[in-house]
């Protein structure tokens, strides 16, 4: 099977498979819809009655966004590398697609994340069951997956870079 | 391996048998104090029930730890199976918390909104300790 | 908390070079993995399972001693020959 594209020398930059690429884009939305909710809510709360402060909305459009955004973010991330690939003519294959190492990295992060968020949960069940305003419950909730998707992104990419 | 095997093949059974006791206490409740079931009074019962099982729990963890004395307790093979396994069960947790905000955010009252994280998680860990069990007795690939 | 450091040492770089200069992306195109593996196993950023290392040691007709060292300092230490 003859190519146009060459395969990469040992000197040439080594680059990121789709899957860091994805959790770059992960990472940085998430750290851009939280703190833009976060911006939009706390000074409502600290303002008004708990019990009046309209923070629904705002987290369902942060939701939405960091989804969106890191589907957004990953697809133009691997289209970057694709065509970053094809200027110096290079052969994506082998290089882009994730392999086993990318699924052992997924695993660690998703586990350290999941530990945090789900470990938040009982905390969630407790105002539930003490009848807190349901402020707090949806807040906590929402904290509790963000720092859970920042932990679960460090992680990997700390893996990433400095091996495990 | 003794130990996790031991200790996570009884947490589950026992864990099954308290689940289903807790529903039974609530629906009784419901039953006896003659309300219509989402408005039963389960805090209390759902917090004894915690307490309880934290306890059974830590029976089991105990006596899987001191039956086991002498031997090695956790080796990579341990730790392998417990991350594989994790992961099995985080996807409950998740699509819960995603049904509370939803929930939270159409106003529904707090019972919902506490059993569905409840039995979300409760689905979770039965999923990751049941993977657990079955990557000792069947092995896993990598 | 950083990882650590893997008492498993490998000569898959040297031995790379006098497999007439074969190249990261060479020797993953055989393996089935990324160059950025390759890269990762050879800096020791990542331990190759063990059906890897075999598969590593048979793309260079070596044995798997002569690819893969283990630091010993256990109870068994052996010198060979």
């Amino acid at each position: 099977m003859s190519h146009d594209l060459r395969q990469p020398d040992d000197d040439d930059p080594v680059i990121m498979t789709v899957d860091q690429r994805s959790v770059w884009a992960y990472l940085t939305v998430v750290l851009i819809t939280s703190t833009a909710y976060f911006v939009v809510v706390i000074p409502r709360a600290l303002s008004q009655p708990i019990e009046d402060v309209s923070w629904i909305a705002p987290m369902l459009w942060a939701i939405g966004a960091s989804i969106v955004g890191t589907i957004v973010g990953s697809i133009f991330g691997s289209i970057g590398g694709a065509i970053g690939l094809a200027i110096r003519g290079i052969e994506p294959k082998g290089q882009l697609e994730g392999d086993l190492r990318d699924k052992d990295i997924k695993r660690l992060g998703d586990r350290r994340g999941a530990l945090i968020s789900g470990g938040a949960m009982f905390g969630v069940l407790v105002l539930a069951m003490i009848g807190a305003d349901a402020f707090w419950i949806g807040n906590l909730v929402f904290l509790a997956g963000t720092v859970g998707a920042l932990v679960e992104g460090v992680t990997k990419i700390l893996a990433y870079r400095r091996g495990f | 391996m003794d130990f996790q095997l031991r200790h996570q093949g009884w947490g589950l059974a026992a864990s099954l048998v308290w689940f289903v006791t807790y529903w039974t206490l609530i629906i009784v409740r419901a039953a006896t104090d003659d309300v219509s079931f989402t408005k039963v009074a389960w805090q209390h019962p759902l917090l004894w029930m915690l307490a309880a099982g934290v306890t059974i729990y830590a029976a089991i963890y105990a006596y899987s730890y001191w039956s086991t004395r002498g031997a090695i307790r956790t080796d990579e093979r341990d730790l392998e199976i417990r991350r594989r396994s994790d992961a099995a069960g985080a996807g409950f947790t998740a699509l819960g918390a995603i049904a509370a905000l939803v929930m939270l955010a159409l106003g529904v009252g707090a019972f919902w909104v506490a059993h569905t994280i409840f039995v979300a998680s409760f689905l979770g860990t039965l999923a990751s300790t049941g993977q657990t069990v079955a990557a000792y007795m069947d092995g896993f690939d990598r | 908390m950083p990882p650590k450091p893997t008492k498993v040492t490998n000569q898959v770089r040297a031995l790379r070079f006098e497999s007439g200069e074969m190249t990261q992306a060479d020797l993953a195109e055989r393996l089935k993995v990324t160059r950025q593996t390759v890269i990762a196993i050879e800096q020791g950023k990542y331990s190759p399972s063990l059906e890897m290392a075999f598969e590593i040691a048979r793309v260079f007709k070596r044995p798997l001693d002569d690819v893969f060292q283990y630091a010993a300092g256990g109870t068994d230490d052996q010198p060979s020959s």
